[in-house]
């Protein structure tokens, strides 16, 4: 049985946050944490990582949870930045084109220039 | 891609019966992954089955009405494979039109993106009208 969807976040250094998820983002899941992530993605944060690492599976409504978060910092002038993908995530990722819009890096530290603006 | 009464699945397990409700995704999730795998099927099929049958799912709760979902699992010349039976009034998900790429975070929607998905990820999606319902068949890359 797939684990429950849970989310945290964690200041990094030069006020970058790096929001943790994990579990299935599926319709429940996406459920589950959608009000916390606009929360932990709300003013006045401008440069968010967003770790999926310990995300085993991203439907589109999952999709639509980082979209809606990443247009709503953009829309401040910040940024946000994915990392941690499976390669299963990732494949639903690239597919949906989502990697264009909206950087995805294997490394942690090009996760957190790219949340910077760097 | 056959025309008409689409790809016949292979014999095995009885249909699995779902309620339309949002527990019917977990539900459809978990039986697929005890399953499938004792057909032969890949655990990356297996992956992309889910993903493909969640977004089948999902639509059919968003926009179907149906009463009742079943569900059949088996092979299409060897690849896993599933069958959503809704019994929902007509409604092809695969006429809807694919969604334009993005040029940038600005201009992107969220919506339509699971049909793509499910076009772009599997090797054979077909929908027919029959007298059961809508009836659409996913079947994974090998």
């Amino acid at each position: 049985m797939e684990k429950t969807m849970e989310i945290s976040d964690e200041a990094l250094a030069g006020g970058v946050h790096r929001i943790s998820l994990s579990g299935r983002m599926d319709l429940q899941g996406a459920q589950r944490i959608d009000v916390r992530l606009a929360g932990m993605t709300a003013a006045p944060r401008k440069a968010i990582v967003i770790d999926l690492s310990g995300v085993t599976f991203l439907a589109s409504i999952g999709i639509r949870s980082l979209l809606l978060a990443a247009k709503g910092v953009e829309g401040r002038g910040g940024h946000v930045a994915l990392t941690g993908a499976s390669p299963l995530v990732r494949k639903v990722l690239e597919t949906a084109g989502i990697d264009t819009i909206i950087p995805l890096h294997d490394d942690l530290a090009a996760a957190v220039a790219a949340a910077t603006g760097r | 891609m056959s025309e008409g009464s689409g790809p016949a699945l292979a014999p095995g397990l009885p249909a699995l019966l779902l309620d339309p409700a949002p527990d019917a995704l977990r539900a459809l999730s978990n039986w697929l992954r005890e399953h499938a795998p004792g057909l032969g099927v890949s655990a990356e099929a297996i992956d992309l089955l889910d993903l493909c049958a969640s977004e089948a799912l999902a639509n059919v709760l968003e926009h179907g009405h149906a009463a009742r979902v079943s569900v059949r699992l088996g092979l299409v010349d060897g690849a896993g494979a599933l069958q959503l039976v809704d019994d929902g009034p007509a409604f092809d998900p695969l006429g809807l039109p694919a969604p334009q790429r993005p040029p940038d975070l600005a201009h992107a929607r969220a919506g339509g993106l699971g049909v793509h998905l499910m076009r772009s990820l599997m090797a054979q999606c077909h929908y027919r009208r029959g007298p059961e319902g809508n009836v659409l068949t996913l079947v994974a890359p090998c």
